[in-house]
């Protein structure tokens, strides 16, 4: 190993979502400090939801993101009918499935063209794309609007869903809208194919770490997103109800964000733990691209996720599609439309109880929990998400990686750990590409 | 009190198939003061077609190009260390390259796009805020700069 000396301080990896720093030490090729520290201040949502009822709690929690908002309704819905024991109809389910695709596609689409691909193509940032893969801009233009717009005719528009609720859907896509949502993701097929082979031509970085992941399973032959118990690589499963079994919550001193653990050190979730735990439910499309850029489980370079989560576009806009000809083919029940408000006319029982959601949204899985008494009043509230989970199983990667790379210079090497604090595409993301980086002590 | 060269910049659009483009989220305050100006502009001459874009530039842009104008003035709030409500007219090549969110696209991806399709000469109007708070409603500083810009250019056209 290189005697080295080495003191990088990456501060802000950060964006609206939250503010991170990579501090990295190495005295004379001994790494001495290494920590990717979240100085965000905690936001308080399930303060916020205290007191509040369970049938506006999906709105509320909408906002802890603006991308993952579809994820965190999904997530807080499944708590609060878990918890007042309402049991979703199979039609809302497919429903709901669609709509986490979508949010999911949109994700992770963003995530690749904007955060990745200018890391891999050599330039600072998306814009100067516009010079140098022209094509490449206007296509991942025309993917996001998309996206966007099959999430504004599924469920009233692209962010923060105003149709899906405890109970199910205000409104019920018509005939029209089915067959505007089919369209739209058709043609998206042929840029999807694109997307695919910009993807395999792009260099990952090389680093392996084994580690524990953790992600929804089933026993079904679906690649599961949003039911399901948890399991981990490690043959760990435990139902979503012992989530606190499975994420064991610690805190540090280096982060506002609290980290997790279960089998080892530390563990991930998100596309590249859903890919190494469910691969073999891919659909089929997505599966043949797997076998064209290499991916088979258990894939354990981190770098990676990114090429899971263009596996996950495939399935979810097949996917998609398999959905909606299913409701085109068999119909929708109209009689299922639900107009709950905070179920002032009593529509939905409730008992009271305590509720847990577990789903997979596009970083990894999300849990929500929530207590309510006879009137569906929150009395507590608790919700971990992937970021969290993800923060000290990236803290690992780093102390790993490190050593491997001190032959390099100071600028590569803090390339290097900010495409992997990237890799897994952590709500601090945002500001990725215009980090203010400081050498100093050397 | 609008500086002249934004009254001469109204007046060029008046005079050419020209396009608004308003960027903006209602929900942070003084971000809405984009699509609060479209809500407000109505009854536009047929040369001028005005569209909001809130907070998703990416959505509007096939219309943008459809409408193929000869200018394209695009108004949202911009922090330039100016007082509250002074609006700046800001050149096409000092447009920020970064975007506030990794939700949408930069405006200068849009802008470029647009200029390339269309040849279109781009103008923005950028409002200095004072808040960009989580609440609905512009501060009164920006209001009235908004509300000046409406009757400007109401007046004109």
């Amino acid at each position: 190993m290189s005697k080295r000396n080495l003191n990088i301080n990456v501060e802000y990896l950060t964006r609206v979502e939250g503010h991170g720093n990579i501090v990295v030490n190495v005295k004379e090729g001994s790494l001495e400090k290494c920590e990717l520290q979240i100085v965000e201040s905690p936001r308080f949502f399930e303060g916020m939801l205290k007191g509040r009822t369970i049938f506006e709690a999906q709105h509320i929690t909408s906002r802890i993101c603006g991308i993952c908002s579809c994820g965190h309704t999904l997530a807080s819905i499944q708590a609060a009918e878990d918890a007042i024991g309402f049991k979703p109809s199979e039609q809302t389910i497919k429903l709901r499935k669609l709509l986490l695709h979508y949010e999911t596609l949109d994700s992770h689409l963003l995530h690749i063209y904007l955060l990745v691909a200018p890391d891999l193509l050599g330039v600072k940032s998306f814009v100067p794309l516009i010079e140098s893969h022209n094509k490449v801009v206007r296509r991942a233009l025309r993917m996001k609007k998309t996206c966007n717009d099959v999430c504004d005719v599924l469920v009233g528009r692209h962010v923060h869903p105003i149709s899906a609720i405890v109970g199910g859907f205000t409104k019920l896509p018509t005939e029209k809208d089915l067959d505007t949502m089919l369209n739209m993701l058709k043609g998206m097929q042929p840029d999807m194919d694109a997307t695919v082979e910009l993807a395999a031509s792009l260099k990952f970085p090389q680093f392996e770490r084994d580690t524990e992941y953790i992600a929804l399973v089933n026993d079904d032959k679906e690649y599961p997103f949003l039911m399901g118990d948890v399991g981990s690589t490690d043959d760990v499963r435990m139902h979503k109800n012992d989530y606190k079994k499975i994420t064991n919550e610690f805190v540090v001193p280096q982060s506002s964000a609290k980290h997790t653990k279960l089998s080892r050190d530390s563990y991930a979730v998100g596309a590249l733990a859903r890919f190494n735990l469910n691969a073999d439910k891919l659909h089929p499309k997505a599966k043949a691209v797997c076998d064209a850029i290499g991916m088979k489980p258990k894939v354990i370079n981190p770098y990676l996720n990114t090429a899971a989560q263009l596996i996950e576009c495939v399935h979810c806009v097949e996917d998609a599609i398999n959905i909606i000809e299913d409701f085109k083919n068999k119909g929708i029940n109209y009689d299922e439309k639900v107009l709950v408000g905070v179920n002032e006319q009593k529509n939905i029982k409730v008992n009271p109880g305590n509720g847990v959601g577990a789903v997979e949204v596009p970083r990894g899985i999300l849990f929500h929990n929530y207590e309510v008494d006879e009137k569906g009043i929150i009395q507590k509230a608790n919700c971990i998400i992937p970021t969290n989970q993800n923060v000290n199983n990236i803290e690992h990667d780093i102390k790993k990686i490190v050593p491997e790379i001190l032959n390099k210079s100071d600028a590569d090497i803090t390339l290097d750990l900010e495409m992997l604090v990237r890799a897994y595409d952590p709500c601090i993301s945002c500001s990725a590409h215009f980090l203010d980086v400081k050498f100093v002590g050397k | 009190m609008l500086a002249s060269n934004i009254k001469d910049l109204f007046n060029s659009l008046k005079k050419n198939k020209s396009l608004i483009i308003t960027i903006g989220n209602i929900f942070r305050a003084d971000d809405g003061v984009g699509p609060y100006i479209f809500n407000n502009l109505n009854e536009l001459p047929e040369n001028i077609t005005c569209i909001n874009a809130g907070d998703r530039p990416e959505n509007i842009i096939d219309a943008a190009v459809i409408v193929n104008p000869d200018i394209t003035l695009i108004i949202d709030a911009a922090n330039f260390n100016g007082k509250p409500g002074e609006a700046k007219i800001i050149t096409e090549d000092l447009i920020p390259d970064t975007t506030l969110s990794t939700h949408s696209f930069p405006p200068k991806i849009i802008t470029k796009i647009l200029k390339e399709d269309t040849g279109s000469q781009i103008y923005f109007l950028g409002i200095q805020p004072l808040s960009f708070d989580y609440k609905e409603g512009l501060t009164k500083e920006v209001k009235k700069t908004a509300d000046e810009i409406v009757s400007t250019i109401k007046n004109i056209f």
